[in-house]
């Protein structure tokens, strides 16, 4: 796998014929290692997941390189710290399949929210904070109703007291 | 909180944008930035909206590539929202956004909701912000968050089952740490 992976130009898209996905090399990504093994990892995921484990990419290398799927194209992407989380939905999470589309999120903000997301993330307690889900205020902005006012849940604290690393 | 309301949406079609306001780049965090930050959150899932591409290419081809402005994004943001069955925002730390920008914040987030009244907000930040956010949305559910006796027990003893050093502890020291920790958090 190695060796094939060293003649991947990188910063190209590798087709990979026959199966219909495209494969995003990333400047980033230049070990051949780490790319053979993402590699390995993409394709494996290509099989389907048994029923009783449903295909879950979480904290390890799967994160970099979840799948998601386009209206005409799947593609995997990775390595560059934003494919994390934070996202619409952390199950399916989306790639960015053309040039355009990466200079068009750029220049929708220079802010990358993901980063700090994937930080706290991995810094947090499991566990901590999950009484919130069940408190009365939280189920009242939950389900308010549309144009009740209840729209804006506020939870203030002091510095310190978790806000951020509520689950 | 991201999490958690990510893992909803894996079950339902809901989708989730967050953003920490930062004391260390709240120069960085303008009204424009944010607003884009949120829509680039919210794009990422099913592709890039049409209207958003034309946006960015009118810009591109009319002002040689200037950035959007707060206004444009604004419009992308209500057409994007109103377009998805059910949008949570999150914004943590409003206290640590720059107190100018504060007010169009949260004027921008209300602007929003006129258009699309199916989204919920979610927002954290010290005690002292509770009034801003109240000014704005007056009838805003307000929690106080404190760490339960039980979380700082949990945490603390995770933190000390990894010292580094476990042959200097003792029974006795280490039933002292957790009380003392416990007792000081609750006085704040």
């Amino acid at each position: 796998m190695a060796r094939f992976v060293r003649r991947i130009p990188i910063g190209h898209a590798l087709w990979l014929k026959g199966i219909g996905w495209m494969l995003i090399v990333p400047q980033q990504a230049s070990s051949p290692r780490f790319l053979s093994s993402v590699i390995g990892v993409f394709i494996n995921s290509l099989k389907p997941p048994p029923a009783a484990t449903p295909f879950l990419p979480s904290t390890n290398t799967l994160d970099r390189s979840i799948m998601a799927q386009t209206s005409h194209i799947q593609s995997v992407s990775f390595g560059d710290g934003n494919t994390g989380c934070g996202n619409v939905n952390n199950i399916s999470n989306t790639f960015y399949l053309s040039d355009e589309d990466e200079r068009i999120l750029r220049w929708l903000s220079p802010l990358e929210p993901n980063h700090r997301h994937k930080g706290v993330r991995t810094d947090r307690f499991e566990g901590v904070g999950e009484g919130l889900l069940e408190t009365r205020e939280f189920r009242e902005w939950r389900g308010s109703e549309e144009g009740s006012g209840k729209e804006v849940l506020f939870c203030s604290g002091n510095p310190g007291v978790g806000k951020t690393y509520l689950r | 909180m991201i999490d958690s309301l990510c893992d909803q949406a894996g079950k339902q079609d809901i989708a989730v944008a967050g953003l920490y306001c930062d004391f260390l780049s709240q120069h960085d965090q303008t009204i424009a930035n944010i607003m884009g930050a949120i829509l680039k959150q919210l794009v990422r899932r099913g592709g890039i909206p049409d209207h958003v591409r034309k946006a960015f290419k009118t810009g591109q081809r009319e002002f040689g590539g200037r950035v959007p402005r707060a206004v444009d994004l604004m419009g992308m943001l209500k057409i994007t929202i109103s377009s998805l069955p059910q949008v949570f925002i999150c914004l943590d730390a409003l206290d640590e956004c720059l107190p100018k920008y504060l007010p169009d914040l949260l004027e921008s987030l209300r602007d929003i909701m006129r258009v699309c009244p199916r989204m919920r907000i979610f927002l954290t930040g010290r005690p002292h912000v509770v009034g801003d956010v109240q000014r704005y949305f007056s009838e805003a559910v307000v929690m106080p968050i404190s760490p339960t006796p039980g979380d700082i027990r949990n945490y603390v003893e995770m933190r000390l089952n990894r010292d580094t050093e476990p042959e200097a502890m003792n029974a006795v020291l280490r039933a002292d740490i957790v009380r003392v920790i416990q007792e000081t958090i609750s006085d704040m």
